[in-house]
């Protein structure tokens, strides 16, 4: 169980869309967010890699979200404006970047708003819990759920299987 | 002592131990290659006890603290009394030296970790204990020199003044400066004995210096010893960054010794030195860099400094010149000195590589330490050669290095050298010999591990390798050097092999993946009855490599040189042998080699140029030689290696592909291909 949900504090979370659904992830882990930038492919790694990058002379791998949760991907979206950035996280010493299809916001949200997961599937084996949104007013807005990712579990993807 | 926060301090006093405890081991294995301790041995063991015991206490590590304390008494009676050569108690103090080594080493490594307890090392402290009732034959201890108490006359009466730089925080150096002395010798005192930072303070110092007045227990007040202190203390003052200079003040007459330490702290550029210097005074182990694995702190000589420093300072000036010329507008001149800049910080680039290498010292102590064990559990008697101490390897290459030789070694000594009365009825020598040797090639260190053992056996690696079906060309193709190397396959050996055969394949393929994480590689000579040498060739520095840029399909990619045998094109077709299901091959002066197309291993989207249009690159690996096709090679140049994220490395479909990757000048990155795992 998420320990942050017995506590009453709020957390930070980053929300953006990946495909159309809306993902968050602890502020915590964000190290930052930057633009869609060229990404050179990397030869022999999993599909799940779209290869790395170049950010200050460090190169950062670049996982392909879409592909990997299974969301529409982001070529289909070609034709409207598209709003991409990179996500960079910090996992296991090292630092990682995600592709996201549009940056939403930063939210505060209380413990009270995490939604734990029913049950552990093959569609949600990548998320920790949910997170419900609440509109200004503070009531619940229309059922918006964030799935929030668990990064441990994402990004090791393709390892002890 | 405001400047230094704990853990930096902790950091210090672990750089300074861990120097000193690879001075004491040198000392110690040293002297038992020569089966006896020396007068000057037992000297310095005493005196590193002694420092060992002070830090300690210093650091509030009691326990340690007494254990050294012990020790420290042990050797000032062994000094006094030295045992007779290879009697019966001489062995035990080796053994006692050895155990207080180990013990030191245990407590190093946890205070690093930061699970150091302060427990006395009961059982240690009652053997040293016990020991010196034994040699002192009266059993009762002998009386512990450190504790004597009696004054001369002329108490106090050896003197040294010391100045001191114009520098900030003055008296918090005279503080470390008094802190070391003390740890030489412990009945001193100092004017001014106060030090805070107040003017008056200050201006004293500035004015008068500060004055050292030590005195020797009286046991050891004798000339000899005071004069010895002198030159100890006067050459730690010399290293002291702040100290400007130190003389004695002897009653009598003012000793040259005094005026020539001046001269040459003067001249000498003391100011690169840290100030942080172990208190270690003997050139012989102070000029040593020191190997170890989680050593955050390198010493570093100071003619390297000293010339890093001057380029600099060259190119600092340049700076200034640029500027000169940019406001003449003059492009010639400009021109000029933009590629004299270069070569300047070309030039630096290298001198601030070197920084990072250190000696294989550190190394070599690890294998004196794993022979001396085996060869007590295995009963056998094994003579140990270490040459070339002296080279120096990247301090990152070391960490990986240690593994794979202490596996080589434990190899040989298990199951390479036979016993004694194998070797007895082979005629041979009833002593092993094992070499370890070091060569710096350039580039390159080599190191040679041979034993001189039962070799390997070679049927039995070839009825190994049909077993396992590893033999891909029939068995006369293959040389012995490339037979020995099916070892280092993945799984070669199983467990049953270990017992029933000469057993090397154990964990060899362990040896070859940590290799080349380094870029190393390794090679086996073997002749049966005779031995087996291993060559490890590991490149001195890690981060450059000669290298060339190349292109295959849409990729470009870079290759490092050293595995290159041979670059060249083909007119057409014909050497090419297109093999259904399996990889093509290359004919070459009449032998075939697998050819790797590299745009198709990298499932390139665009088509391979014809391979008349290409180029063929000839390479060593660790499996054979082998052929790899590329469509263009477009630079050949110096690469600048670096790491790729772990990450990246649990990320890739099948092998690994790639060792690293480089920065271009245009900032792109270019992925640095693994020869060594294409095939």
């Amino acid at each position: 169980m998420d320990t942050n949900t017995s506590e009453n504090k709020s957390v930070e979370i980053l929300v953006f869309y990946i495909g159309k659904t809306l993902y968050g992830l602890r502020m915590e882990r964000v190290e930052e967010i930057i633009g869609i930038q060229k990404i050179i492919p990397l030869p022999g790694s999993m599909d799940e890699i779209l290869g790395i990058i170049n950010l200050r002379n460090r190169i950062i791998p670049i996982v392909d979200s879409n592909f990997l949760l299974k969301e529409a991907s982001a070529s289909s979206l070609e034709e409207e404006e598209k709003n991409q950035g990179i996500v960079i996280v910090s996992f296991a010493g090292e630092r990682v970047g995600i592709i996201v299809d549009d940056m939403c916001d930063v939210l505060s949200v209380h413990s009270e708003q995490f939604v734990s997961l029913s049950k552990k599937n093959e569609k949600n084996r990548y998320l920790k819990n949910f997170v419900r949104t609440k509109n200004d007013s503070g009531e619940d807005a229309a059922n918006q759920l964030i799935s929030m990712l668990d990064l441990e579990e994402m990004l090791t993807f393709g390892e002890n299987v | 002592m405001n400047d230094f926060d704990d853990g930096e301090m902790l950091e210090i006093y672990l750089y300074e131990q861990t120097t000193l405890l690879d001075g004491l081991n040198d000392i110690v294995y040293g002297a038992e290659e020569d089966k006896h301790f020396s007068k000057e041995d037992l000297e310095e063991i005493f005196r590193i006890m002694h420092t060992v015991k002070g830090s300690a206490a210093m650091m509030e590590f009691h326990a340690l603290s007494h254990t050294a304390h012990l020790a420290e008494d042990l050797f000032s009676f062994l000094q006094k009394e030295q045992p007779k050569e290879q009697s019966e108690e001489e062995k035990e103090v080796f053994n006692c030296v050895f155990s207080v080594l180990d013990y030191f080493q245990h407590v190093f490594e946890s205070i690093q970790s930061g699970s150091y307890e302060n427990q006395p090392e009961e059982e240690l402290n009652a053997r040293i204990q016990q020991l010196m009732r034994r040699l002192d034959g009266s059993g009762e201890t002998a009386e512990p020199a450190a504790k004597e108490g009696n004054f001369a006359d002329t108490a106090l009466g050896n003197r040294v003044r010391i100045w001191f730089k114009d520098c900030q925080l003055l008296s918090v150096h005279a503080l470390v400066i008094q802190k070391k002395l003390l740890r030489l010798c412990e009945q001193s005192t100092f004017s001014p004995a106060e030090l805070e930072e107040t003017d008056e303070i200050r201006r004293s110092l500035m004015e008068d210096g500060m004055l050292w007045s030590f005195q020797l227990p009286g046991k050891e007040n004798t000339a000899e010893a005071i004069e010895k202190m002198y030159e100890n203390a006067l050459s730690m003052l010399e290293k002291q960054m702040y100290v400007d200079h130190a003389k004695r003040e002897d009653h009598t007459e003012e000793k040259s010794s005094g005026s020539a330490v001046n001269k040459e702290s003067k001249a000498s550029p003391a100011a690169l030195s840290s100030d942080s210097e172990p208190v270690d005074t003997k050139n012989k182990t102070s000029e040593r860099s020191h190997a170890g694995s989680q050593r955050a702190m390198i010493s570093v000589s100071q003619t390297k400094v000293a010339s890093l420093v001057d380029t600099v300072g060259e190119i600092i000036n340049m700076l200034s010149s640029m500027e000169d010329v940019y406001g003449k507008n003059d492009r010639e001149m400009m021109g000029r000195v933009i590629s004299q800049m270069k070569k300047k910080t070309s030039e630096m680039r290298e001198m601030t590589l070197s920084l990072n290498l250190i000696t294989v010292e550190g190394l070599f102590q690890k294998v004196r330490k794993i022979v001396r064990e085996m060869c007590q559990k295995l009963n056998k008697e094994v003579t140990l050669t270490l040459e070339g101490k002296e080279t120096e390897i990247d301090k990152n290459t070391v960490e990986h290095l240690s593994n794979p030789f202490l596996h080589l070694i434990r190899n040989a000594l298990d199951h390479g050298i036979e016993s004694t009365e194998e070797r007895l009825a082979l005629g041979k020598n009833e002593h092993g010999t094992i070499l370890v040797q070091a060569k710096n090639l350039g580039r390159e260190v080599q190191f040679i591990i041979s034993d001189d053992g039962c070799g390997l056996d070679k049927d039995k690696i070839i009825q190994k390798a049909k077993e396992k079906n590893l033999l891909s060309r029939s068995l006369e193709e293959y040389s012995d050097k490339e037979i020995y190397q099916l070892i280092m396959t993945p799984n070669f050996s199983t467990k049953e092999t270990v017992s029933e055969y000469s057993g090397r394949g154990v964990g060899m393929n362990v040896v070859l993946e940590e290799l080349e994480k380094i870029n190393g590689s390794i090679q086996i000579q073997s002749e049966k009855d005779q031995g087996t040498t291993f060559i490890l060739t590991i490149p001195t520095s890690l981060s450059i490599v000669e290298g060339m840029d190349i292109r295959a399909g849409e990729f470009q990619l870079a290759m490092q040189s050293s595995y290159v045998q041979q670059i060249f094109a083909v007119t057409d077709q014909t050497p090419v042998m297109e093999k259904e299901g399996k990889l093509p091959e290359i004919l070459i002066k009449k032998r075939a080699y697998p050819l790797i197309v590299l745009s198709q291993r990298l499932q390139a989207k665009q088509e391979h140029v014809p391979y008349e249009k290409g180029i063929m690159i000839l390479v060593e690996s660790s499996k054979g030689k082998y052929c790899i096709f590329v469509d263009e090679i477009i630079k050949i140049r110096q690469i600048v290696v670096k790491k790729l994220p772990v990450f990246l490395e649990n990320k890739m479909k099948s092998s690994r592909l790639y060792c690293g990757y480089t920065v271009l000048g245009n900032g792109d990155i270019s992925l640095i291909l693994d020869t060594n795992h294409l095939f």
